[in-house]
C-alpha cells in the first residue's frame, strides 16, 4: 500500500491552487515577466543593432588606413611631398590609394555672401577614385570623372548640401568658390566614418590647380591595404609619405571608431542585462515570499491532503510546482512582451530583426529556475507540518 | 471477530516546555463493524487519540496496529499509503476545497491512489448517492448547507472503502436536527458493515451509539 500521485494530477492541483488566487498569481507573476520582458529586449535589440553596425563594418572593410601627413604639431601640409600618395601604392601589401588636398578656396551660395561665411565647409581637391576607395555611394547625380575634374565642377557631401540649402539637383544648382561659378554635379551618401568628407565640397585636382594653385601635396591620404598586414602598412607609412618629417604623420582606421561603438553597445547590453537579472532575482524573492504566505493560509489544506493520504513529497510537490507554473507563466509573458518590444523597436528603427532563438530558450529555463530555486524552501516547509497539527481545531 | 485496530500501552507527550501528557497507557481495541463514540470533556485527549487511531501521529510509547500492521515499522511514504487506502476522516469543519464541485471535492479523496480522473468521478458519483447527495453533485460546496458539506466530506471518507472511518466532532458545528440526520448517516452507514469511530461531546448521540468509549486526563476510564 503506497500513495501515488499522477503527475498530471499533481500540475493539476499546481494549476488548480493558482486558479484559486488569480489576482496574486498574476501579481507575482508579473515581476518575472518584467525581468525577462526586460533581458529578451535587451538581448533582441542590442543583437538586432549589433547585426547592423557588423553590416556596415563588412561592407566599409576594416583595411582602411586614413593618413594626415602634415597633421603634426607644425601644422598643415605644406611640407608634404607632391608623390606621396604615390610612394604609399609602392609598399607591397597596399592595393589601393587615393588623396585629397585642401583647397584654399571657401564655397558659398552666390557671390553676395561675405567670403568669411563658410559653414565650416571645405573645398577639397580630389582624385576620381575617391568614392571608390573609400567605398562609399552617391545619393544624387554623378561623381567627378577625369574630364569633369578638369572643368568648374563640384560634388557635395551630405551635410555640406544641406548646410548650403541644395536638396535637388534639377535645376541644377551652381555654387560661388572665389570668383567662379561651379556646377553642382552630385550628393554623396552619408559616410557614418568619414564626418570630413560629409561636410565637403570636392572638386577635380586639375581645376583646383587651375583656379586655387593647388598642388598635389595631400591633406590626406586613404590607403586599402591586405587585411593582414594592416599593422605593417601603418607602421611603415609615416616615413613613407613624409620622409622629413614623420612625427608629423598620423595614421589612423576610421572603422576603429565603429569598432569601438560596438564594445560600448556591448558593455551597455551587458549592464542592462545584469539589472533584467536583478529583476528576476527580486522577482524571485516575491515569489518564495508569496509561497511562503500560501503555505500559512493553506495549513487544513495540507492537513487534509496529509490524512486523504499525501506524502510529504506529494506535498512539496504541489507547492513547488505551484511556484515554477508561477515563475514559468511569467517567463512565457515576459518572452512575448520583450519579443513584441524588439519587433516594434526594430520596425521603428528600420533595424533586421535578430532576436536570438537560444537567448529565448534560456530565459524560459531561467525562469523555471528560479520558481523551483523560490518555491524550494516554502514547499519543504509545507512538507514539514505534522498533518496531526494541520487538522488540530 | 477481527481488531481492525489495536492501541497497546499508549502514550503521547507533547515536548513542552512544560511537556504535556496528552494519553496515558492507553489500550483500545476497534473491532471490524464497530460503531463507537468516544467522549469525554474537552484537552481530554480525545482529538490525539483520533489521529493516533488515523495515523497523523506516531505515539511516544507503545504500539498502534491497523490491521494487524505496527504503525511504528512505516515510512512516511507507507504510513501515507495506509492512510490513503484504509482510513477515512471526517472533520468538524467539513475542509472541503471551495472552488471545486461536491463530486470533485469526493474526488480528490482517491487522487493520491494514482486513480485515473474518470474512475476518481465514477466511484465519487457512487459516494455521493450514498450520502443521499446524488441530486447534489455539481455543486459547490458554498452552495450546500453545512448538512450537506459535512456528508460531502463523509462521502469523501468513504470513496475509497476504508477500513476504518474516524470523525472528529462531525457534529459540532450542526444544529440538532442536522446532526440527528448525520448520526442516521453514520447508523446506516454502520449497518452496511462500515467501521465508524465518532468523537462526540453530545452524549445523546453517544448514547444512540452501541459502544461508548469515555476519557478522561488522557486516559480511557470506561469502556462499554
Amino acid at each position: 500500500m503506497k500513495s501515488r500521485l499522477r503527475l498530471l494530477d499533481a500540475i493539476g492541483l499546481g494549476v488548480r491552487g493558482l486558479s484559486s488566487r488569480v489576482a496574486r498569481a498574476v501579481l507575482t507573476a508579473t515581476g518575472i515577466a518584467i525581468g525577462i520582458a526586460a533581458i529578451v529586449a535587451v538581448l533582441g535589440i542590442s543583437a538586432s543593432g549589433r547585426a547592423d553596425l557588423l553590416a556596415t563594418l563588412d561592407e566599409l572593410g576594416t583595411n582602411l588606413l586614413r593618413v594626415e601627413p602634415g597633421a603634426g604639431i607644425f601644422g598643415t601640409g605644406t611640407d608634404v611631398p607632391e608623390e606621396a600618395a604615390d610612394m604609399t601604392l609602392r609598399i607591397r601589401p597596399v592595393e589601393q590609394v587615393t588623396a585629397t588636398t585642401r583647397a584654399e578656396a571657401t564655397v558659398r551660395r552666390n557671390d553676395l555672401i561675405p567670403e568669411l561665411e563658410t559653414s565650416g565647409i571645405a573645398v577639397l581637391a580630389a582624385d576620381t577614385d575617391l568614392l571608390a576607395v573609400l567605398r562609399a555611394g552617391i545619393n544624387e547625380g554623378r561623381f567627378i570623372d577625369a574630364a569633369t575634374s578638369q572643368l568648374p565642377t563640384m560634388v557635395l557631401g551630405p551635410v555640406a548640401a544641406e548646410r548650403l540649402g541644395i536638396d535637388s539637383l534639377d535645376p541644377v544648382p551652381r555654387l560661388f568658390v572665389d570668383g567662379t561659378w561651379f556646377t553642382v554635379l552630385g550628393i554623396m551618401e552619408p559616410m557614418e566614418i568619414h564626418p570630413d568628407l560629409e561636410r565637403s565640397a570636392v572638386i577635380g585636382y586639375p581645376v583646383a590647380a587651375t583656379l586655387f594653385e593647388t598642388t598635389r601635396s595631400p591633406t590626406t591620404i586613404y590607403v586599402r591595404s591586405d587585411p593582414d598586414f594592416i599593422d605593417d602598412v601603418a607602421e611603415v607609412l609615416p616615413a613613407t609619405v613624409n620622409p622629413e618629417q614623420p612625427d608629423a604623420v598620423q595614421v589612423s582606421r576610421p572603422s576603429d571608431a565603429l569598432d569601438a561603438r560596438r564594445a560600448a553597445d556591448e558593455a551597455l547590453t551587458n549592464l542592462l542585462i545584469g539589472l533584467g537579472a536583478v529583476a528576476l532575482l527580486v522577482a524571485g524573492v516575491a515569489i518564495a515570499n508569496i509561497m511562503v504566505i500560501s503555505v500559512l493560509e493553506r495549513r487544513m489544506e495540507i492537513g487534509v491532503r496529509r490524512a486523504i493520504g499525501a506524502t510529504r513529497g506529494h506535498i512539496r510537490m504541489q507547492f513547488l510546482i505551484e511556484s515554477m507554473l508561477l515563475s514559468g507563466i511569467g517567463g512565457v509573458l515576459g518572452i512575448a512582451l520583450g519579443a513584441a518590444i524588439t519587433i516594434g523597436y526594430a520596425a521603428s528603427r528600420d533595424l533586421t530583426l535578430a532576436v536570438p532563438p537560444q537567448g529565448l530558450a534560456l530565459s524560459v529555463l531561467a525562469a523555471l529556475a528560479i520558481g523551483a530555486v523560490a518555491g524550494l524552501y516554502p514547499a519543504i516547509r509545507a512538507s514539514r507540518i505534522p498533518p496531526a497539527e494541520a487538522v488540530r481545531k | 471477530m477481527t481488531a481492525v485496530l489495536e492501541l497497546a500501552n499508549v502514550d503521547k507527550v507533547y515536548p513542552g516546555p512544560p511537556p504535556v501528557a496528552a494519553l496515558c497507557d492507553v489500550n483500545v481495541t476497534i473491532n471490524a463493524g464497530d460503531l463507537v463514540a468516544v467522549v469525554g470533556p474537552s484537552g481530554a485527549g480525545k482529538s490525539t487519540l483520533l489521529h493516533m487511531m488515523g495515523a497523523l501521529d506516531r505515539p511516544t510509547a507503545g504500539t498502534i496496529s491497523i490491521e494487524g500492521v505496527d504503525i511504528a515499522s512505516l515510512n512516511d511514504r507507507r504510513l501515507s499509503g495506509l492512510r490513503s487506502h484504509r482510513i477515512g476522516f471526517v472533520f468538524q469543519d467539513f475542509f472541503l476545497i471551495n472552488g471545486i464541485s461536491a463530486v470533485a471535492n469526493v474526488a480528490e479523496g482517491l487522487i493520491y491512489r494514482g486513480t485515473s480522473r474518470s474512475e476518481r468521478i465514477k466511484r465519487a458519483a457512487v459516494a455521493l448517492e450514498r450520502v443521499g447527495l446524488g441530486n447534489r453533485m455539481r455543486h459547490l460546496p458554498n452552495q450546500l448547507s453545512g448538512g450537506e458539506r459535512q456528508r460531502v466530506a463523509i462521502a469523501r471518507a468513504l470513496v475509497g472503502n476504508p477500513a476504518i472511518v474516524l470523525a472528529d466532532e462531525p457534529t459540532g458545528n450542526l444544529d440538532s436536527h442536522t446532526s440527528e440526520e448525520i448520526a442516521q448517516l453514520f447508523s446506516g452507514l454502520n449497518a452496511d458493515g462500515t467501521t465508524i469511530v465518532v468523537i462526540t461531546h453530545d452524549t445523546d448521540l453517544a448514547a444512540r451509539f452501541p459502544r461508548t468509549i469515555e476519557m478522561r486526563d488522557g486516559t480511557v476510564q470506561d469502556v462499554e
